[in-house]
């Protein structure tokens, strides 16, 4: 997955929840990667592990600065709850480094 | 036996209901989604409103009929700063924010939850190119 942003945070059920934007390159599928680790910065390609679940959040895109709340929000958020969470360097041998893992 | 203790049931359950909210709908109908070029002038708040609800957002003004006005716009994520200006959609409520400004105390700001907010910028005049 490629990060689409640094670390930030959406809103679910009035608590926030920090993490990151992934997209998934195979299919352009967009994901909120809950994670509090906040080592990684937009660009960052990574693998990931955890449960996935859909929900509707309130959040803030710092791209277009366009908040939308979880009532407006047409479909909901994909979400990753990371179990793990490693660096992967596509460039170089193409194998994943692991950089730092969450919970 | 059995039967008749469920409508009993049933009957005792919805006269506590007509007891309790009367005459009037239970669900009551949202306010249609309003549009509002705002301004915000203070930091993020967190405040407690009339209706004893607490809501995260911001003190903005908007402009009316050429007079301003002030309102409590509800954001759960708060990335905004003092004096952006705000394309704001969402609902307005019936509920307020006492709030004090200089000399005016307890001015009722009303309170409006937001459900999309993007930034206002102006695109500048289109001036014609000098022959």
């Amino acid at each position: 997955m490629l990060l689409t942003s640094d670390h930030t945070e959406i809103v679910l059920f009035s608590a926030k929840v920090p993490g990151y934007w992934a997209k998934q390159l195979s299919d352009e599928q967009e994901f909120f990667l809950s994670t509090q680790v906040h080592s990684y910065k937009k660009g960052d390609h990574v693998r990931v592990e955890g449960p996935f679940g859909n929900a509707f959040a309130s959040v803030y895109r710092d791209e277009t600065g366009v908040y939308l709340s979880a009532y407006r929000q047409g479909l909901p958020t994909a979400i990753i709850v990371v179990w793990k969470m490693a660096e992967y360097k596509v460039q170089k041998d193409a194998q994943p480094t692991s950089k730092k893992d969450n919970r | 036996m059995r039967h008749l203790r469920k409508v009993h049931l049933s009957g005792m359950i919805i006269g506590l209901l007509f007891l309790h909210f009367g005459c009037q709908p239970i669900f009551k109908p949202r306010a249609p989604v309003q549009e509002y070029k705002v301004k915000i002038i203070a930091d993020a708040e967190f405040v407690r409103t009339r209706h004893g609800e607490y809501v995260d957002g911001y003190l903005a003004e908007y402009e009316s009929q050429f007079l301003k006005q002030w309102m409590f716009i509800v954001l759960e994520i708060q990335k905004y700063m003092k004096d952006d200006r705000l394309i704001v959609t969402g609902r307005p409520t019936e509920d307020f924010v006492p709030m004090s400004f200089g000399n005016q105390v307890d001015v009722q700001v009303p309170v409006f939850y937001v459900d999309k907010a993007a930034p206002n910028i102006p695109s500048g005049p289109k001036i014609p190119m000098l022959k």
